[in-house]
C-alpha cells in the first residue's frame, strides 16, 4: 500500500527543483498585513480548513473577503462548470465565470489561532473565546465567518490587518510601526474512498513602513507604496500531468494551479483581468510557451491551461517528455498570486496529495491596488 | 590657332587628364555608392520564395481519428505536414514558433471545438478563440526537418539524445503538436539569438502540405502544398518591442523600439481563381499581418476589414468586404453570403453569377483607427474539386500574390518577452 | 585609345563591375517572383497527357496589355529534343483574368462555351505535350514592353471523378515572374534601365532581372517506405514520390536553339548528412522522377526529410534552372493526389548562388 506521507512529502519534494535568488516580496512564512488564500474548495467530496493566527501579542483585527469564483449558467444562474450543464428547456445557456465578494469581519486575541471550515464558517458562539457568561476568555466578540455562500464554491479568500473601528488598514507612519501580525494556511481535504489533505500556506504581503489608513491598498510601485510588491514571476516546480511517481512507478501526477490577480477592486466590484504568461521548461531545458487570461480566478489542471484535451498539452508528460518540469509564470496587466496541488493517483491504490506555495522571483515594478468599500 | 583633328597639344592633355580625373573621381564614387548599395539588404514585401527571418504558414489543419470528435471509419483525417529548413550551410540557427490556435468552441473557450453554432448544443454559440502557445528549437547547419502539427517532433534529428552520423554539430528543441485535435491555425516562426532576440539574418525556408485522407478504404486522398510566407529581416534593435513588418504602426505607444524590422507586409493580395462552382469551390485563409502573440486577448479584440475587388474575364467588377478577426477561413461563396452552399448561386464569387469560368481578386487591408497593430493582410487559397458537400476528390494551395507593392503603414507582431530569468 | 585611356576604362569598369556585381546579388531578389507581375511569365510545367493544364493569366493594370507566348515542346526524339515551339498572341484589356486549357486551348468566338472576352486564338497543345509555357509583355506591334503587369498561375491535373480506380489528382503552381528593371528605382536596383525594343530581351538586371543563382527544394525522401502522414491518418502506408520539373534560364525562340544547361547540387537529410546531386543537363526541359539515375541518388536519404540545393555547375554558359516540384502522395488504398511547389530562389552567394545573367530571344519579325 503506497504510503500517503510518502507521497505527500514527494509533493513537497517538487519544490526543491531550484532556488530563486532574486528578492521577491510576497511571503508565505512569515507574519504579513495581508493575507491571500487563493483556493478555497467546498462541494460534495471536498472542503477547506481556513487558519489564520495573531503571531503578536496584542489584539488583532482582520478584514476578511471571500470571492466567489463559480462559474454560472447563463440562462438558469445555476452554478456550472461547462455549458452542458445549463440547459434549460431545451437550450443551453453558456457557463461563464462568476465574481461575488462577501467580507466579515475575524477578531483575534494575542498569539491566538483560529481556524474555521468554508463550509461551515465561523459564528460567534463558535469561537474560543466569545466572551461574556462562562466563556474561558473573550476578545473574539465581533468574528462571524460565514459559510461560503454556495456548494459547490471556488474562489479565493483576502484577509487585511485591519483598525477594528474604521475596518480599514491602520495608519502608521514608521511610528507607530506598521504591523505585520497575520499568519495562515489552509487545508483541502478531498473525503471521498480516502481522506486527502492537502495543506498550503496563505499568501503575505507585509507592509512597508508607511499607511494612510484608506481603502487603497498600495501594492508596490514607486509612488508610496503600503504593501511590499507582488512578485514579478512565480516559480511553479511541478511534477508534468500524467507522469509516472518514481518512487511506485505505479501512481500518476497531477497538478491543479490557482492564480489570483493581485489587484483587486472590492468597491467597484470589477472583475480584473491579467493576462498570465507561463514559460515551461521540462528536465531536457526545452522551453514551451503558451497564456491565459486570469479572470478573477484560475482554478484549473495545469494540463487544462493550455488546450481543452489534457493529453496534448504542454503541461503533459506526453508531450514535455519529462516527468518533472519547472513554470514561470508572469502576469501582463497585473501581478499574481497563487498555489498549487499535487495529487498522485493510480488504480488500486487511491488518491494523495499535498499543497505547497509558489517560488517566487523579482518585484513587480508597476503597483497592484485592493480596493476595499 | 585653331586645332583641327585629333592633334592635342599638351594644354589639352592636361585639361583631359584633369576632366578623366575628374570623371574618374565621380565613377568611383558612383561605384562605391552602388557597392554600398549592393552591400544592403533591400527591402521587399513578403514573399512566399525567398528565405526569410520571420515566417507564417496561415493555415495548419489537423483532424485525426485521435481527435475529439474523433474522425471514424469513413470521414476525412487531416494532418499539415510542415518542412522546416535552415538554409545557412555553415551556422546553426535558433528558431521560435509559434502556434496560433484558432479553434472556435461552444459557448466558451472550455467548451466543445465546433465550426459554426450549428455544432453547439441549441442555444450555445460557437465562440471564436484566439489562443498561442510557443516552442524553440535550433537547426544545425543545412538542417532540414519535418513534422506532422498532430504529432509534432519530440527530439530533433542531432539533438544530442539521438545522434546522427554526420551531425557536426547539435540540434535541440521539442516540436509540440498542435494542442487540440481538431485543430485550425497558423504557425509562425522567427529566427532568433541565443537570448531569444530576433536576429537580422534569413535563413528559414518553410512550407506545409495539407494532406487529408479517408479513413479506411473507398474514399480519396488529397495534398496540397504552399510555402510560408516569408518576411525578411533588415534590422534588429535593443529593447522589448514588437517584431516590426515594415515599420511600427502609426499608433505605437512613443518609445516603442522594433526589436526586429522586417520586410512590410503586401499592399494587395491578388488572388488568381475560378469562380466557385457545384464541383469546385476555393477557399480563402486570411490572417492579420499584425498580432498579439504575447497578450492574445489583444489579437482576439482586433479585426480587420478585408476590402475585395472581384473582376471577371469580361472585367467586369464587383467588391464585398468581409471582417478578419485573427484568422478568417471562408470558401469564398461565403464571404458575401450565408456560411453554407445554399446561397452559393448568389454570391459574387460564383461562375454563375460572374458568367465566367475565372476571375481575379484582389483583396486589401483597410486602415483603422491608428494603434498599436497594423491593418495588413496575408493568405493562401485552396482550391477543392468534387461535388459540394462531400470529401474532395483533390486539393491544390497557393500562395496569393502580391499586386501593389508593399504597406506604408507598418505592422507589429507582439511577442512574449519574458523577464530576465535570473540565474 | 591611349593607354591612360585605357587604363581609366578599366579602372572603371572593374569598379563598376564590382558595384553592378554585388548590386545584382542583391537586386535580382527582387526580380524573380512568383507573387509580384513581372513582364514575363515563365510555366515550366505545362502538360497534355492524360492529365491537362488550365493556365490563367492576369493583367494587373488599369491599362490594356499585350502579350506573345510561346509553348515549347520539351519532349525528346532519339535523345534530341524536339524543341518545338507555338506562339501565338493575347490581348488583355484592364484588370482582365483570362484561363484556357492547354489540351483545347482557345478559340476566338463569342458564341462558344468559354464565357469572357477571348484573349486571342490560343492553340491547343498536341496529345501528350510536355513542356512550358513562357509569355512576354508586348506592344501592339510586338516589341518588348516593361509595365510589369502579368502574373499567372497553372492547374495540372485531372478529376475523373468518385469512384473505385478514378484518377484525380490536382496541384498548383504559380508561374514565376520577370521583371522588367525599367529605371534605378525598379526591381533591379541601380542597375536597373529601359527596356529597348530589340528582340533580345537581356536578363542582366539592366533591362530584366537576372536569373537567381540557384533554387532550394525541400522533399519527402524517395524510397522510404512509408510515408510520414498518411499512416497516422487511418489509410497507410502510404507512399510519396516526386519528380523535378525545371527549363533553362533563357530561351532562344528566333534560331530555334534549345538551350542547355548543367546543373548540380548538395542535398542534406535530417542528419546532416550530405550528398552531392550528380550533374545533370537540361536540354530545353527536364522532367524526372527525384528517384532517377539522373540524380545520381542524392534524393534516396535516409531520413524522412531532405532539403537540397540546385545550381548551373560554374562553367560559361550554364545559365540556371527554373523549375517546380510536383509530389504524389499515394494512400495504402491507392488514391492519390499531386502537390506542386514553386521552389525557393537562392541568391545568398555563400550557398554559391550567384546570380547569373542571361536572355530570351524573340523571333525577330520586324
Amino acid at each position: 500500500m503506497l504510503n500517503k506521507t510518502t507521497l505527500t512529502l514527494l509533493g513537497a519534494a517538487a519544490l526543491a527543483l531550484t532556488v530563486s535568488s532574486a528578492q521577491a516580496e510576497t511571503y508565505s512564512d512569515t507574519g504579513a498585513a495581508v493575507l491571500i488564500w487563493p483556493k478555497i474548495v467546498v462541494n460534495d467530496t471536498t472542503d477547506t480548513l481556513v487558519q489564520i493566527s495573531n503571531q503578536a501579542s496584542v489584539a488583532s483585527m482582520a478584514h476578511c473577503f471571500y470571492v466567489n469564483a463559480n462559474s454560472r449558467c447563463t440562462n438558469t444562474g445555476a452554478v456550472c462548470d461547462s455549458s452542458s450543464e445549463c440547459l434549460e428547456d431545451g437550450f443551453f445557456g453558456a457557463c461563464l465565470p462568476g465574481w461575488i465578494e462577501v467580507n466579515f469581519d475575524v477578531f483575534l486575541t494575542p498569539d491566538q489561532p483560529l481556524a474555521w471550515s468554508a463550509s461551515t464558517g465561523l459564528s460567534g458562539s463558535g469561537t474560543p473565546c466569545p466572551g461574556g457568561l462562562g466563556a474561558i476568555c473573550s476578545g473574539n466578540q465581533g468574528t462571524s465567518v460565514p459559510p461560503v455562500g454556495e456548494t459547490p464554491f471556488i474562489g479565493e479568500l483576502k484577509c487585511i490587518q485591519a483598525d477594528p473601528v474604521t475596518r480599514l488598514p491602520i495608519v502608521c507612519d514608521g511610528t507607530p510601526a506598521c504591523r505585520n501580525d497575520l499568519e495562515g494556511g489552509a487545508t483541502v481535504t478531498e473525503v471521498d474512498l480516502d481522506i486527502n489533505p492537502m495543506r498550503y500556506n496563505a499568501v503575505g504581503l507585509r507592509t512597508t513602513s508607511f499607511n494612510n489608513g484608506d481603502n487603497v491598498l498600495v501594492i508596490g510601485g514607486s509612488d508610496g507604496p503600503e504593501y511590499q510588491p507582488c512578485s514579478q514571476v512565480l516559480v511553479f516546480n511541478h511534477f508534468f500531468d500524467g507522469a509516472v511517481d518514481p518512487v511506485s512507478g505505479i501512481a500518476l501526477a497531477q497538478s491543479e494551479l490557482s492564480l489570483v490577480p493581485c489587484t483587486q477592486d472590492f468597491l467597484l466590484q470589477q472583475v480584473p483581468r491579467v493576462t498570465a504568461q507561463f514559460l515551461v521548461y521540462n528536465e531536457f531545458e526545452q522551453r514551451f510557451s503558451t497564456s491565459r487570461l486570469v479572470e478573477c480566478l484560475l482554478d484549473s489542471p495545469i494540463s487544462q491551461i493550455d488546450t481543452t484535451q489534457p493529453n496534448r498539452s504542454i503541461f503533459s508528460a506526453a508531450v514535455s517528455g519529462t516527468v518533472a518540469g519547472q513554470t514561470r509564470i508572469t502576469g501582463v496587466g497585473g501581478g499574481l498570486i497563487g498555489s498549487a496541488l499535487l495529487n498522485f493517483e493510480g488504480a488500486g491504490i487511491g488518491r494523495a496529495g499535498s499543497g505547497y506555495n509558489l517560488n517566487q522571483f523579482a518585484d513587480r515594478d508597476d503597483a497592484d491596488f485592493i480596493r476595499i468599500p | 590657332m585653331t586645332r583641327e583633328g585629333t592633334e592635342r597639344s599638351d594644354e589639352m592633355r592636361r585639361v583631359n587628364a584633369n576632366g578623366s580625373a575628374s570623371q574618374l573621381r565621380l565613377v568611383t564614387l558612383a561605384a562605391a555608392a552602388l557597392v554600398m548599395l549592393g552591400t544592403v539588404a533591400s527591402a521587399r514585401a513578403a514573399e512566399s520564395d525567398y528565405v526569410a527571418g520571420y515566417v507564417v504558414l496561415p493555415k495548419v489543419v489537423v483532424h485525426t481519428t485521435g481527435g475529439t470528435p474523433a474522425v471514424l471509419a469513413g470521414g476525412q483525417a487531416v494532418d499539415t505536414l510542415i518542412q522546416i529548413t535552415n538554409t545557412n550551410q555553415t551556422d546553426a540557427i535558433n528558431v521560435d514558433c509559434w502556434w496560433v490556435n484558432a479553434n472556435s468552441h461552444c459557448g466558451t473557450d472550455t467548451g466543445p471545438i465546433c465550426n459554426s453554432n450549428a455544432d453547439c448544443s441549441p442555444g450555445l454559440q460557437c465562440v471564436p478563440g484566439w489562443a498561442v502557445l510557443d516552442f524553440t528549437m535550433t537547426l544545425t547547419p543545412g538542417q532540414p526537418i519535418g513534422f506532422g502539427a498532430a504529432s509534432g517532433l519530440g527530439n530533433l534529428p542531432c539533438d544530442p539524445i539521438f545522434p546522427g552520423p554526420g551531425c557536426t554539430g547539435n540540434s535541440s528543441g521539442n516540436i509540440r503538436p498542435v494542442p487540440e485535435d481538431p485543430f485550425r491555425g497558423e504557425l509562425k516562426c522567427v529566427q532568433v539569438d541565443d537570448n531569444d532576440n530576433p536576429v537580422e539574418a534569413n535563413d528559414l525556408k518553410v512550407e506545409a502540405t495539407i494532406i487529408s485522407t479517408t479513413v479506411g478504404v473507398g474514399g480519396s486522398t488529397t495534398a496540397a502544398t504552399y510555402n510560408g510566407i516569408g518576411f525578411e529581416a533588415t534590422a534588429t534593435a535593443a529593447g522589448d518591442g514588437p517584431l516590426c513588418l515594415g515599420s511600427l504602426p502609426p499608433g505605437s505607444p512613443a518609445g516603442s523600439v522594433c526589436t526586429g524590422t522586417y520586410a512590410p507586409c503586401p499592399n494587395i493580395l491578388h488572388m488568381e481563381h475560378p469562380f466557385d462552382t457545384p464541383t469546385l469551390s476555393t477557399e480563402l485563409v486570411l490572417v492579420p499581418c499584425s498580432e498579439d502573440l504575447g497578450e492574445p486577448s489583444n489579437s482576439a479584440d482586433f479585426s480587420v476589414t478585408a476590402q475585395m475587388l472581384v473582376y471577371n474575364e469580361f472585367e467586369q467588377r464587383f467588391s464585398t468586404s468581409s471582417r478578419v478577426q485573427c484568422y478568417q477561413s471562408t470558401r469564398l461563396s461565403d464571404i458575401d453570403t450565408r456560411p453554407g452552399t445554399a446561397d452559393d448561386a448568389f454570391s459574387v464569387f460564383s461562375a454563375g453569377v460572374q458568367g465566367t469560368a475565372v476571375g481575379q481578386t484582389r483583396i486589401r487591408g483597410v486602415r483603422g483607427p491608428d494603434g498599436r497593430l497594423g491593418y495588413g493582410l496575408i493568405g493562401v487559397g485552396c482550391s477543392s474539386y468534387g461535388p459540394a458537400g462531400s470529401a474532395p476528390l483533390a486539393t491544390t494551395a497557393f500562395n496569393l500574390q502580391n499586386a501593389g507593392g508593399f504597406r506604408e503603414e507598418g505592422d507589429a507582431v507582439y511577442y512574449t518577452d519574458f523577464p530576465n530569468q535570473g540565474p | 585609345m591611349s593607354t591612360v585611356k585605357g587604363l581609366r576604362t578599366v579602372v572603371i569598369a572593374g569598379i563598376l563591375g564590382t558595384g553592378l556585381a554585388l548590386y545584382a546579388g542583391a537586386a535580382s531578389a527582387q526580380g524573380f517572383s512568383t507573387e509580384r507581375p513581372g513582364s514575363i511569365l515563365i510555366f515550366p510545367k505545362v502538360i497534355n497527357n492524360g492529365q491537362d493544364t488550365r493556365i490563367q493569366i492576369t493583367n494587373t493594370s488599369n491599362s490594356m496589355r499585350n502579350a506573345h507566348c510561346f509553348y515549347t515542346n520539351g519532349a525528346s526524339f532519339n535523345g534530341q529534343p524536339l524543341w518545338q515551339v507555338t506562339d501565338f498572341d493575347l490581348v488583355l484589356t484592364r484588370q482582365q483574368p483570362t484561363s484556357w486549357t492547354a489540351s483545347a486551348g482557345r478559340p476566338v468566338n463569342p458564341q462558344d462555351s468559354q464565357t469572357g472576352l477571348d484573349p486571342g486564338l490560343i492553340p491547343p497543345v498536341a496529345d501528350g505535350f510536355t513542356g512550358s509555357l513562357l509569355c512576354v509583355e508586348v506592344d501592339v506591334g510586338g516589341a518588348p514592353v516593361g509595365s510589369n503587369s502579368l502574373i499567372g498561375t497553372a492547374t495540372v491535373g485531372t478529376i475523373e471523378g468518385p469512384g473505385i480506380g478514378a484518377t484525380n489528382v490536382e496541384g498548383q503552381y504559380n508561374a514565376v515572374a520577370i521583371a522588367a528593371c525599367n529605371d534605378p528605382q525598379g526591381a533591379c536596383g541601380a542597375s536597373g534601365g529601359a527596356i529597348d525594343t530589340d528582340n533580345v530581351l537581356s536578363l542582366d538586371n539592366v533591362e530584366y532581372a537576372a536569373c537567381p543563382g540557384g533554387s532550394y527544394l525541400n522533399f519527402v525522401s524517395e524510397g522510404i517506405g512509408e510515408d510520414p502522414i498518411l499512416s497516422g491518418l487511418g489509410n497507410g502506408p502510404g507512399i510519396v514520390s516526386s519528380n523535378l520539373t525545371m527549363i533553362p534560364c533563357g530561351a532562344d525562340f528566333e534560331n530555334l536553339v534549345p538551350v542547355s544547361t548543367t546543373l548540380n547540387g548538395q542535398v542534406r537529410d535530417e542528419f546532416e548528412l550530405r550528398s552531392s546531386i550528380s550533374q545533370f543537363d537540361i536540354d530545353c526541359f527536364l522532367t524526372a522522377s527525384l528517384d532517377e539515375p539522373l540524380f545520381g541518388g542524392a534524393f534516396n536519404r535516409p531520413t524522412t526529410f531532405g532539403s537540397g540545393i540546385i545550381t548551373p555547375l560554374s562553367a560559361p554558359g550554364n545559365v540556371p534552372g527554373i523549375g517546380v516540384v510536383t509530389s504524389l502522395w499515394t494512400a495504402a488504398d491507392g488514391t492519390s493526389d499531386t502537390a506542386i511547389t514553386n521552389l525557393h530562389f537562392c541568391t545568398d552567394e555563400a550557398a554559391d548562388c550567384t546570380t547569373v545573367n542571361s536572355e530570351i530571344r524573340l523571333p525577330n519579325f520586324r
